[in-house]
């Protein structure tokens, strides 16, 4: 229910129920107070009728009480007016045809017997006021004057009262409503221009205050709120201007690392070359020779040929380890046959040397164009770092890695079963570089990275990278 | 529905719903006193229901004052005749002026009668006889009263001033009094002569210097200094007449004598009852005597026969039976 129904028919109800408690009390306290002094009048009249025909009563006088007792009939709402002796017997009445006659019913009789002489109204009747005042005073039994009066004008009393009641109460619903409708009207109107300012500051319109002139509470509510609105506008104005210079220096840090990945994966090309082509040849080299200086040893000098067996296979096996550290250093594979194959052969040959506990499973849903030079390099490196970091701390037994496209993303997960670690507080206080390095080169392509890794509880790294594809003139990124 | 749509149907039911409350309990609140047209009326018959075994009889007082106060004065003492003697009961009667009261009284119309001296004469050839007189007959005189810086220190001083009376024919407050100044030497031809119509009336125009100088006799005046002291205290008493008798009690002959005689005992015994004694204090009386024609007739006649004398051309006693309110 809106305010200004709430409002209004609060108003209107509140009216109503005091309005109608004044009404009621007021109509009841009226007809009390007209029953009385209907009584009252109707008494004193009787009395002051029964006072005035005393001295024609002492008289004889029947011709005078009944000039009396007729003037009085002519008087409104008088219906009827008689005067009783002692014995019951009509003197004189409004009714001359009842003169002579003789009290007869109970109530009547009850009044002759009664010895309490006072003026009081003697017959029960809801229509008519019937008054018995003593003739003589209260001590003196001289007989009764008795007066009846309808009560019609006390009932024309109320009845205008009713109507005047009803009347008020209508014009009080009234103007209550009207009241009610103008107030809820000015309330409202100025609730009205608070709420159009403040979905202005919801839609980020600064560009007009709020308009409301009134010096209330709500006047006071749309300075403040004007206020806060300027406030929150040098304040967005501010952070936008700092946002933009946050979002130009990580621009920046971006580039920069990007061209540090860069440099450090030529850095590593080139060192993978130069461990390949040159130690590759002195090796080479060096086991022609170790081969020659065997033949040239003669059959019975066993030591010297054991000797040279220990070289040529010291020699291969230094050859072989240049070879995985190039191969380390520069991935051969993924260059010539892309990301899938380089992770393939990575994989294959991890499970090769691996432990036998080791299980390691993957799953590999890659595009078929080949990705950006720099995507598959950092995915690569980022799988490669993860496996290494697991496989030197968390002693897992279990390794799970899956690149698959997600949306506009390329997804890549590496999961194991190892100790895990407090994955906030290692990448808060950045110890050593594998993480860090691995955030950095997702950085530098626009990535995300989310490490999920408790003690004991192995480790989760999701990392998104953008789909780029390889253009196809280029070679390598 | 909505919840604030039903709060909100609610509310303006309530609001109809305490409106036609407000108009029903409105329209009732009149109804239970609306006249519905019937009229509880008392009832009538032809013959009494309540029967009534003893006589009544009329007992009138003549208008010594208006009928309110003569009631005020003399229904304590009816009531009293009433509660002593159950073979009858007794109703107040009261005249509005004298010539009814006359009228009535010698057309045998009342059974008892309180009358002043000239009328209770006139009534003995009318039926009536004296049973009884009002005590007191010392304060059945005139009375000549004025202010007390009037300067009148005899008779003679009030030759050419303005005096007042109750009523032309007043026995003790007009006639005796003109008797006596008469008798004093006054030229009564000089005095200016008015009416007043009641003996209050002539006391307050003394008072308020109207007049220089008012007949009246002590029964009003002794009531004037009871009820107005703080101006019976400007005026003073002149002079005093000689007493005559005081007002008669009659009874129509031909009542049982032993309801005359019951009449006459709870009077004469008035004084010897507390709330007797409180009536006659009340008309500034000390009791009521038994009398007869034998001994009242002759004073009244003897003052009568001065009173021609002394004024020859005046028929007070043919006059008082035309003229207002009786005075003593």
């Amino acid at each position: 229910m809106s305010i200004r129904k709430k409002l209004f028919l609060s108003v209107v109800l509140v009216y109503l129920v005091l309005i109608s408690i004044y009404v009621l009390d007021s109509l009841w306290r009226q007809r009390e107070f007209t029953i009385q002094e209907s009584r009252i009048q109707a008494i004193n009249y009787a009395t002051l009728l029964s006072e005035s025909l005393l001295s024609w009563v002492l008289a004889e006088d029947l011709m005078g009480i009944d000039e009396v007792l007729q003037s009085s009939a002519r008087m409104p709402h008088i219906k009827y007016a008689f005067v009783a002796d002692s014995n019951g017997q009509v003197i004189a009445n409004t009714d001359r045809e009842k003169v002579g006659t003789f009290l007869a019913d109970p109530e009547s009789l009850e009044l002759l017997r009664n010895k309490d002489r006072k003026t009081h109204i003697w017959r029960d009747d809801p229509s008519f006021i019937h008054v018995a005042a003593p003739l003589g005073g209260e001590k003196h039994n001289l007989g009764w004057t008795l007066v009846g009066i309808d009560t019609e004008s006390m009932a024309e009393h109320l009845r205008d009262l009713r109507q005047k009641g009803l009347g008020y109460t209508l014009i009080a619903l009234i103007c209550g409503a009207v009241a009610a409708w103008l107030l809820s009207r000015s309330i409202l109107l100025q609730l009205s221009h608070i709420m159009k300012g403040i979905r202005r500051l919801r839609d980020n319109d600064f560009s007009s205050p709020i308009q409301v002139s009134s010096h209330d509470e709500f006047g006071d509510l749309a300075s403040a709120l004007n206020k806060a609105s300027d406030f929150l506008r040098k304040s967005r104005n501010q952070l936008t201007h700092e946002i933009r210079e946050r979002r130009e220096a990580e621009r920046q840090i971006r580039q920069l690392t990007r061209r540090l990945v860069d440099g450090n994966e030529e850095d590593r090309k080139r060192l993978g070359h130069d461990l390949h082509d040159e130690f590759g040849q002195s090796l080479t080299g060096l086991l022609f020779g170790l081969h020659a200086l065997k033949k040239q040893i003669k059959p019975g000098d066993g030591e010297a040929v054991e000797l040279c067996e220990q070289l040529i296979n010291a020699s291969r096996r230094f050859g072989d380890d240049i070879r995985r550290v190039a191969a380390g250093q520069y991935p051969e594979v993924l260059e010539r046959l892309g990301l899938k194959a380089e992770v393939s052969s990575f994989l294959a040959e991890l499970t090769a040397r691996g432990r036998r506990e080791l299980e390691i499973s993957h799953n590999l849903d890659l595009p078929e164009r080949r990705l950006h030079p720099r995507i598959e390099s950092t995915c690569y490196r980022i799988i490669q770092e993860a496996i290494g970091n697991a496989l030197r701390h968390g002693n897992p037994t279990k390794l799970y890695v899956e690149i698959s496209v997600m949306n506009e993303w390329l997804f890549l997960r590496i999961a194991d079963n190892g100790k895990g670690f407090d994955a906030d507080s290692l990448l808060e206080q950045s110890r050593g570089i594998g993480l860090p390095g691995m955030r950095a080169r997702v950085l530098a392509v626009d990535g995300n990275m989310e490490i999920k890794s408790r003690p004991g509880e192995g480790c989760v790294i999701d990392v998104f990278l953008p789909i780029i594809y390889r253009d196809v003139t280029q070679k390598n990124g | 529905m909505k919840k604030t749509d039903l709060w909100s149907r609610i509310i303006f039911l309530l609001i109809v719903g305490g409106f036609l409350s407000v108009f029903y309990l409105v329209w009732q609140s009149e109804g239970r006193n609306i006249p519905n047209g019937q009229m509880n009326a008392p009832g009538f018959a032809p013959d009494p229901v309540l029967s009534t075994k003893v006589p009544q009889y009329r007992f009138a007082v003549h208008p010594l004052h208006n009928p309110q106060r003569l009631f005020d004065n003399f229904q304590p003492i009816v009531d009293i005749i009433n509660r002593d003697n159950h073979a009858f009961q007794a109703r107040l009667l009261a005249a509005r002026d004298y010539a009814s009261f006359e009228k009535r009284l010698f057309a045998g119309e009342f059974d008892f009668a309180l009358a002043n001296p000239l009328q209770a004469l006139a009534a003995l050839n009318h039926g009536y006889e004296i049973v009884a007189k009002m005590g007191d007959d010392d304060n059945f005189c005139g009375i000549i009263i004025a202010r007390n810086d009037s300067g009148f220190s005899k008779p003679a001083d009030l030759n050419g001033k303005n005096m007042i009376f109750p009523a032309p024919t007043a026995l003790a407050a007009t006639l005796m009094p003109r008797y006596f100044m008469h008798e004093l030497g006054v030229d009564l031809a000089s005095v200016r002569s008015s009416s007043s119509g009641s003996q209050e009336s002539a006391i307050m125009n003394v008072y308020l210097g109207h007049a220089d100088a008012a007949g009246t006799w002590p029964m009003p005046w002794n009531l004037f200094l009871k009820e107005r002291p703080e101006l019976a205290r400007e005026m003073k008493v002149l002079w005093r007449t000689e007493p005559l008798i005081n007002n008669a009690i009659l009874a129509k002959k031909g009542l049982p004598p032993e309801h005359i005689q019951g009449f006459v005992d709870s009077l004469a015994g008035l004084q010897n009852t507390a709330d007797g004694k409180a009536a006659l204090e009340h008309i500034s009386l000390s009791c009521f005597e038994t009398a007869s024609d034998a001994e009242y007739a002759p004073k009244v006649e003897e003052f009568l026969r001065l009173y021609k004398k002394a004024f020859p051309d005046e028929q007070p006693f043919a006059e008082m039976q035309t003229t207002g309110r009786s005075q003593p």
